[in-house]
């Protein structure tokens, strides 16, 4: 009896030897994963070098030589009309040339939903560089837009507000 | 006697005990690793995934899809590290797949060899970058006929990523 107890005790402690380095090993990997993901909660310096095309793959031209302001705003597909009377709103409460708003679609085809005759103020983009696309999508998740100069270096992030006219005064109030 | 027995006794139960906890302790951590390893085997990606330089969409119909995110300022992805992925890459285009290469940026597409046929991504779209999600350059994958991925690598291949892309593959 005393042997067998033995050798299980022995057994198991060379369960236990094989066991822990992997748990102390696979506990660092995760450290290291969520450190990694925490890492990417930051605003970035710049979404430079950015390019913008339409839904029929043409190149849009985001900024012209009045430009000093630029934001980014999301067009959700599941409420394509109200974000683009969202972004319509922001453009006529904020007039500004200096000021360049683009749509950011977040289905490839989201041109074909609009209604018939509908015509923006705005560029509206179906694609986009891979990593600005990252930040933008990243930052409306958390209901916030960025806020960058003309040479899309980012100045701060904010709010995506319920009144468009209500973040216009906030966009005024920022880059005065 | 019998309390030396017990005291064995003792010590088995406790190290069965301490076993069960670290199995336990191995399990949660290996599911948290899972739950953030991007591009699990299964998931699917969004078939329109961007335009070419040209302004072309995706040519479709190919009988996979081999991704690759790299950009010219990573050192990681230059021709010195890309000898795996080279030999990857024009295993399966000479088996029907197609290869696309994306960027994080506008400007920084490695240039190609000129020989393999390869569609470049000047812009994607967002339902990609969302089912894609890359954090890092280079990222190899490799997705079916229908956009669901069946193997993927962080970081730079090596011969056994080759062989184990192509089995995977079917090829």
């Amino acid at each position: 009896m005393r042997i067998i107890l033995f050798f299980a005790v022995l057994g198991l402690l060379i369960a236990e030897a094989f066991l822990l380095p992997r748990t102390i090993r696979d506990l660092k990997t995760m450290r290291k994963m969520r450190a990694e993901a925490a890492s990417e909660a930051g605003l970035p310096l710049s979404l430079s070098p950015f390019a913008g095309f339409d839904t029929k793959g043409r190149p849009l031209t985001l900024v012209s030589d009045d430009t000093r302001w630029i934001v980014p705003v999301m067009i959700h597909s599941e409420r394509l009309v109200s974000d683009l009377d969202y972004l319509n709103r922001l453009r006529k409460a904020a007039p500004n040339k200096a000021l360049t708003l683009v749509g950011v679609c977040d289905h490839s085809q989201c041109g074909d939903g609009l209604p018939p005759g509908w015509s923006s103020s705005f560029p509206l983009l179906a694609y986009g560089s891979y990593a600005p696309l990252t930040e933008i999508a990243r930052l409306d998740k958390q209901n916030e837009v960025l806020l960058m100069n003309q040479f899309w270096g980012v100045k701060q992030s904010l709010r995506r507000l319920a009144s468009p006219e209500a973040l216009a005064t906030e966009i005024q109030r920022v880059t005065q | 006697m019998m309390s030396r027995l017990k005291s064995v006794e003792f010590w088995c139960f406790l190290l069965l005990m301490v076993n069960v906890v670290t199995v336990a302790a191995d399990l949660y951590f290996r599911r948290a690793i899972a739950a953030s390893t991007p591009l699990p085997p299964g998931q699917m990606i969004s078939g329109r995934a961007g335009i070419t330089a040209a302004g072309k969409a995706l040519t479709s119909g190919s009988a996979c899809h081999l991704v690759r995110y790299a950009s010219t300022n990573c050192p990681y992805c230059s021709a010195r590290y890309s000898q795996a992925w080279d030999d990857l890459e024009r295993a399966l285009t000479g088996k029907g797949c197609d290869a696309i290469i994306v960027s994080p940026y506008a400007t920084d597409l490695p240039p190609g060899d000129g020989v393999i046929p390869e569609q470049r991504l000047a812009a994607v779209s967002l339902q990609f970058m969302e089912s894609t999600r890359f954090g890092s350059t280079p990222i190899t994958l490799l997705a079916d006929r229908d956009w669901k991925i069946i193997w993927s690598r962080v970081g730079v291949l090596d011969e056994e990523d080759y062989r184990q892309a192509v089995r995977i593959a079917g090829f």
